[in-house]
């Protein structure tokens, strides 16, 4: 059976599925159903003592019985993401962390630098670190050495929607770096994104904005279902090579009203 | 005599609290639930087999971090 294989553990689907955003906590719990989603991601940010919405979030994250993917969304440098990571750990009992480093505040990019730094001491802390980098195939490499063993590359910028914005960037990407799973996290728009990212050959995605910013959350997470499904089965499939000239489908043998004129 | 106290940040928020207290008894004194949260007291994270060891100082500031949505 064809599954997602992500430090040692095995998912039917190849959707992460982000749970910020959602017009209401039961739209998001719907879309999360339809999406077919079997990880989520979410994060911890500062309580006041009298509100009790992060117990409420809690208990309704627990009704999906996905795995969980905790970010470090936000932070800017090593510590304040290694820090983060440890609560979250605590809080969410799990080792899986989402790191993000940001290293521009205009287009959200993560750093270089500090991501492959922040990834080192995560993982020798016993972290299974999923980090956040760009289609940079360099970025990508450092953190292969850092002992990372998922890549989540952009798409594009963070909530833009602007679908797969290098296609050459991450197409070399997947021809250099071909036995590690990659999930494309950002920047999707539309199924059709998640699509091409899935035939290009990549594992996974991970959406949020897309899904949860669209005028009807459920319907667009079933889209991706369907079309990241679709993505999958092209790519093992094989697509045929595009020819220059057109190929008629159907036999010519045989063909009546067909009269050789000398 | 009254005890001396002194100034921590809460989660950004001045508090004023008796000096020479654990992190345990200064969440106690703020009525905050120990389940489902997580802290930082200067940025470093606090395990919670520590809240009843350290002790909280003067300008001391304390992170009470509870989940959130997020991408």
């Amino acid at each position: 059976m064809d599954q997602l294989k992500l430090y040692g553990q095995s998912f039917s689907s190849r959707i992460l599925i982000g749970t910020a955003m959602y017009p209401s906590p039961q739209i998001m719990l719907d879309a999360i159903k339809q999406s077919g989603s079997q990880i989520v991601t979410l994060s911890l940010r500062r309580q006041n003592p009298s509100d009790q919405s992060g117990q409420d979030f809690w208990q309704l994250i627990q009704k999906t019985r996905c795995q969980l993917l905790p970010n470090t969304a936000g932070c800017k440098t090593v510590q304040e993401a290694v820090t983060l990571a440890k609560m979250s750990r605590e809080i969410f009992n799990t080792d899986w962390i989402k790191l993000e480093v940001v290293g521009d505040d205009y287009n959200l990019q993560p750093d270089p630098f500090l991501t492959v730094e922040a990834a080192k001491i995560l993982i020798k802390d016993g972290f299974k670190v999923l980090p956040f980098s760009t289609d940079d195939l360099v970025f990508n490499l450092r953190l292969l050495d850092a002992g990372c063993q998922v890549l989540m590359p952009w798409g594009s910028p963070i909530g833009t929607g602007k679908g797969l914005m290098n296609p050459y960037a991450l197409q070399t990407l997947r021809e250099r770096i071909k036995d590690v799973p990659m999930i494309i996290d950002a920047g999707l728009g539309k199924p059709s994104d998640a699509c091409l990212a899935l035939e290009m050959g990549f594992d996974a995605v991970l959406l949020n904005t897309a899904v949860a910013k669209a005028n009807d959350p459920v319907l667009m997470s079933n889209g991706f279902n369907l079309a990241v499904q679709a993505g999958r089965h092209s790519f093992l499939a094989g697509k045929i090579q595009t020819k220059q000239t057109a190929k008629a489908s159907t036999p010519t043998i045989g063909m009546p009203f067909w009269h050789q004129t000398s | 005599m009254s005890e001396k106290k002194i100034n921590i940040s809460v989660n950004g928020e001045p508090k004023n609290i008796n000096q020479q207290l654990t992190l345990s008894k200064v969440l106690n004194e703020l009525s905050i639930d120990k389940q489902m949260i997580s802290i930082a007291v200067n940025s470093d994270y606090v395990a919670k087999d520590q809240y009843d060891s350290l002790t909280i100082n003067e300008n001391d500031l304390i992170d009470i971090l509870t989940p959130i949505a997020g991408g």
